[in-house]
């Protein structure tokens, strides 16, 4: 596990860390709690004391708006590292196997998995099951491991005939540890790097699901479905679904901006 | 040959998707019969429904019956209200394909536009980043806010018989478009400026080559492939955005189509619009398989 240590694949990774680790702090700000229900204060409009107003069922949306954001990061994250789990051995698999059948297979089930809309799949499976948020995670490392296993895989091609490998394989080493040992320690490093750039798919994706009702279960807040419950009431109390779409906003434009800085230097 | 190949293998994927939605929806552990005819039919009126949708018979029999019945286009009647599903389907694909289009004439003005200098490609540069980094959610709701308080044209009325309603789709296009537009310009800037720099446009430019045939013929050609790539690749993305842009926008779509069929567990509906959207994409891979072997010879060969 030395990769870990190097320079450039530490920094995604305590990126990560920073994000998760916010989702803790949160419930250990002075805010309201987020199920608890005022009728006498429905639909608030946004003030000092409700600084992005209440619902229609009087509950603050910050506190609402500030859970559904830990939900979203920490099922992301989960997503983001069991997708890896999956994705680097299978992708080593079809890289050391590179035009024989595992990869066939491993091809074909990219490009099938690449076919339909995410959202469009990930509803479908949702929709036979009763919907929750430990499925919403399970369905999303399903999708994902594709992007991984697809760069590891180029990068075993690539690094399958150096000398060095060879050499491995010359002093009488097997199949299995020339892979785990010899070639997939070289390959995990951009997986990782490049894990990151696509968290903002993940987060997106949580959203979609959260909006069109199969992520979050009510009374507990999501994202998605505070924005979707907010249309209805976009004449008059545009406040509900804004905010919660700022925070995701800000979300994704805070993991793009690292990603833009980390590329740049 | 490369297109025989090509189809042969799309043609898997479309099976694979066929399989996949009846999968999905035939091992359902509630038995679709029940769910038609609601919780309090009685057993004999469930079993006789049964025969009559073929639910009896072995599974892999099943399964050709349904084949044999999506070739003809057949994908029965919603469970629901019982509206064929094709049409359906079919209704609701013209208005979100109308959508798509819309913005897809929106990217093609932006990217092209976005390469023209180099000021342009450092705004555009900047520009694609904020692109990238807004959610549907984000840029569509506040579009949708501002035009409930300012814009006439904030309601679609569900047919296209005025211009009000071409005027109002601008702007989910646009938000739909956001997106994509942000990824294809950066793919299309950064590869004109990898050509721009290589020898044979040097060379170009000490000939005396006027610099906008120097840009539009030799770099933007060379810089379509990868573009016209990222483009097919984006398209399942495209559907996805779709979907919410619909729903924000209340525009009376696939999408909203959708998110009605997955409350009301209408079976029949959700694998006809998978179905569908497979054979949209495979349709449309084999045309841009096509373009790559019309714009570039050299794919044919390889």
């Amino acid at each position: 596990m030395s990769f870990i240590l190097k320079r450039n694949v530490s920094r995604p990774i305590f990126f990560l860390f920073i994000l998760f680790s916010s989702t803790f702090v949160i419930p250990l700000l002075p805010l309201q709690d987020p199920l608890n229900i005022a009728l006498d204060e429905r639909l608030l409009p946004p003030s000092s004391e409700h600084p992005f107003g209440t619902d229609e069922l009087g509950r603050d949306v910050l506190s609402r708006t500030v859970s559904g954001f830990a939900t979203t990061v920490k099922v992301s994250i989960f997503a983001l590292l069991s997708s890896l789990a999956i994705g680097i051995p299978l992708g080593g698999l079809a890289g050391y196997f590179y035009k024989t059948w595992v990869d066939g297979i491993f091809n074909w089930t990219v490009s099938f998995i690449f076919s339909l809309p995410f959202l469009l799949i990930m509803a479908s499976i949702m929709s036979i099951m009763k919907p929750g948020i430990f499925k919403v995670y399970l369905i999303l490392t399903f999708i994902m491991w594709v992007n991984p296993a697809r760069i590891v895989r180029a990068e075993v091609i690539r690094t399958k005939n150096l000398d060095y490998v060879v050499a491995t394989r010359a002093f009488g080493a097997s199949e299995a540890y020339t892979l785990a040992y010899a070639i997939l320690p070289c390959c995990i490093e951009s997986a990782f790097i490049f894990s990151v750039s696509y968290l903002p798919e993940i987060i997106g994706l949580e959203a979609g699901l959260s909006f069109l009702g199969l992520g979050v279960q009510p009374p507990y807040p999501g994202l998605g479905k505070m924005i979707f419950d907010g249309l209805s009431y976009i004449y008059s109390a545009w406040w509900l679904s804004f905010f919660p779409a700022m925070i995701l906003f800000v979300l994704v434009l805070v993991v793009n901006g690292f990603n833009f800085l980390y590329k740049k230097g | 040959m490369y297109l025989v190949k090509k189809t042969a293998y799309y043609s898997s994927l479309m099976l694979g998707i066929i399989l996949f939605s009846f999968i999905l929806f035939h091992m359902v552990p509630s038995d679709p019969a029940r769910i038609i005819l609601g919780p309090n039919a009685e057993e004999s009126q469930v079993l006789s429904l049964q025969r009559e949708l073929g639910l009896d018979k072995p599974l892999y029999l099943q399964f050709f019956n349904y084949l044999k019945k999506i070739t003809l286009l057949d994908f029965g009647k919603s469970f629901v209200d019982g509206r064929p599903v094709f049409k359906e389907v079919m209704g609701k694909f013209f208005i979100t394909l109308t959508l798509v289009f819309f913005s897809l004439l929106i990217i093609l003005v932006y990217t092209l536009f976005g390469i023209h200098s180099v000021y342009l490609r450092k705004i555009a540069h900047y520009l694609n980043f904020l692109f990238i980094s807004t959610p549907t959610f984000f840029s569509g709701l506040l579009l949708a806010i501002l035009m409930v308080k300012y814009s006439p044209f904030s309601f679609f009325s569900g047919s296209f018989e005025s211009i009000g309603d071409y005027v109002f789709f601008l702007f989910p296009a646009f938000v739909l478009a956001l997106y994509p537009m942000g990824i294809l310009s950066r793919i299309l800037i950064e590869e004109m400026e990898r050509i721009l720099k290589s020898q044979f446009i040097v060379a170009a430019n000490a000939f005396g080559v006027p610099k906008r045939a120097i840009l539009y013929r030799y770099a933007l050609r060379n810089a379509v492939i990868p573009y016209i790539a990222a483009f097919s690749n984006q398209l399942p993305a495209f559907f996805t955005g779709a979907f919410i842009v619909e729903v924000i926008f209340s525009v009376p779509g696939i999408g909203l189509l959708l998110i009605r069929s997955i409350l009301e567990r209408d079976f029949p509906m959700l694998e006809g619009i998978i179905i569908m959207n497979g054979l949209i994409f495979i349709l449309t891979n084999l045309l841009f398989e096509t373009v790559y072997s019309l714009v570039d010879r050299r794919i044919k060969k390889s």
